[in-house]
């Protein structure tokens, strides 16, 4: 004898509860009381922010130590070097005519038609 | 184990199952939290690319011939491109590859402290430029086709409309927002006059990824706890523990955003909604999506809780191609382009669009 089977019973209140909770949690959040207090907690988290990386900026001056905008100035020069040492790299390879060999990659053919033009034509 | 319904069952055999499930849920619970996360955007590919935050993969053809024109997928900004290549038989450009498309991906690494200052100009007027280059000059054809993904959609119409002459053949689009003001909640988080953007993005440079994240997951609030209780549910089904091991890693595998960027986003389309009521501009330059006049196809999901219908939907009418085509599947913001729902769905209508527009 077949009977109901509790878990499927789960499931599908689940799925509800999911549903109710998307829809009302989802209204509650479209609100303009929720938007103030998001930008309150967002507002919040950058002052923090700003503290701690003021209070870490004066800990790091009295050890002699880099800032993280100073290491952030200096991974920028790096990078800007980077990319002119590869300008300076593909410039050199031109004049002295040698061409940098790519890896081979496989070139297949670019004839392919579509599946409707070759039934047509079969 | 029986796959039979389990309300045709009599109450021992349900007994038995659930017996069973319950002992497969404790062995493979152990085995879920001491496994490694499965290898996800394997397929071997080529990386022609790797400047700061832009990468440009090639992925290797998997047929002796493919269509003459290249395709280029561009991600969204706050995601990594493994969604479009999540494991075999579930991947978009192994789908691709198969049915003979030549396939290059522009993707996203998070960008470093020194990129803050990377706007939208660089990512429309240079990273999809140079990527489109190499495509070209990879591909040694005059064209290609441009599909973008989301932001990565909003990305390639920016540059599509400022260049009307450009070498592009056709431009696919999925679940790509242009009336930003019906994106409701993310409208309501950035109102202007509780968030200040400018602080934000002057404090930290980038926009962090866990405010992100914390964003997108609070779009459903209820769907966190119920994905949690429904996999210990089915922890004894292998295949759903490693669909939603998957799933769960892009989710939360997000991208900080580069500061300007994201100021710019966020004052020109949030606020002002300048793509959608005009007077969007990128680099000095006006745009006008009536520039764009080759073939187009937008894809957009039925219950997308990312990228709503309203939001999305105008696209189509505002581009002026005439060879125009909107498409509304099934599924939802992810489920549309990865898992099952995208092979059975997107995947053949992509497939069967691009087919004749590739030769």
């Amino acid at each position: 004898m077949a009977t109901p089977d509790p878990a499927a019973l789960f499931r599908e209140m689940l799925a509800q509860w999911e549903r109710v909770a998307n829809q009302v949690g989802g209204e509650m959040m479209k609100s303009g009381e929720f938007g103030a207090v998001m930008g309150t907690a967002t507002s919040a988290t950058v002052r923090m922010q700003e503290a701690g990386r003021e209070a870490m900026g004066r800990a790091l001056a009295a050890a002699n130590m880099p800032s993280r905008s100073e290491v952030a100035e200096l991974t920028a020069r790096v990078a800007a070097m980077d990319d002119r040492l590869a300008r300076i790299e593909a410039l050199l390879t031109k004049v002295a005519g040698v061409e940098s060999k790519p890896p081979a990659r496989p070139k297949p053919q670019r004839t392919r038609k579509p599946k409707s033009a070759k039934s047509t034509a079969g | 184990m029986s796959s039979a319904p389990a309300d045709t069952l009599s109450p021992v055999d349900q007994a038995r199952i659930a017996f069973e499930r319950a002992l497969q849920r404790n062995i493979k619970g152990l085995g879920y939290f001491a496994s490694p996360a499965p290898v996800l955007g394997a397929t071997p590919k080529d990386v022609l690319i790797s400047r700061g935050t832009m990468q440009l993969y090639h992925y290797r053809p998997l047929t002796d011939e493919v269509y003459r024109v290249p395709l280029l997928l561009v991600m969204a900004t706050t995601n990594r491109g493994y969604i479009f290549d999540m494991v075999p038989g579930q991947s978009l450009v192994e789908f691709l590859l198969r049915a003979g498309y030549d396939v290059f991906m522009l993707d996203w690494t998070a960008p470093g402290p020194h990129e803050s200052k990377l706007g939208l100009a660089d990512y429309v007027l240079d990273f999809l430029p140079t990527a489109i280059d190499r495509v070209l000059e990879e591909t040694g054809e005059p064209d290609f086709t441009l599909v973008g993904y989301c932001f990565g959609g909003v990305l390639s119409t920016l540059w599509a409309a400022l260049h009307p002459d450009g070498p592009m053949a056709n431009i696919v689009c999925f679940t790509t927002p242009i009336n930003f003001k019906a994106m409701e909640m993310f409208q309501t988080w950035s109102d202007r006059r509780f968030f200040d953007v400018d602080r934000l993005v002057d404090t930290f440079g980038n926009c962090p990824a866990d405010m992100l994240y914390t964003a997108f997951d609070l779009l459903r609030p209820g769907a966190r706890i119920a994905g949690n209780i429904r996999l210990f549910d089915n922890m004894w089904n292998d295949e759903f523990t490693k669909s939603f091991r998957m799933f769960e890693r892009w989710t939360s595998d997000m991208l900080p955003l580069a500061g300007e960027y994201f100021r710019e986003t966020t004052k020109k389309l949030m606020w002002e909604n300048q793509l959608y009521e005009g007077g969007m501009e990128v680099g000095g330059r006006t745009v006008d999506l009536r520039n764009i006049t080759a073939p187009f196809l937008h894809v957009t999901a039925e219950h997308d809780h990312i990228v709503p219908p309203a939001a999305s939907a105008p696209l189509i009418e505002m581009v002026g191609s005439t060879d125009k085509e909107a498409v509304v599947l099934k599924g939802g913001h992810v489920s549309l382009v990865a898992g099952g729902n995208a092979v059975r769905r997107l995947w053949p209508k992509l497939d069967d669009w691009l087919q004749e527009r590739s030769t």
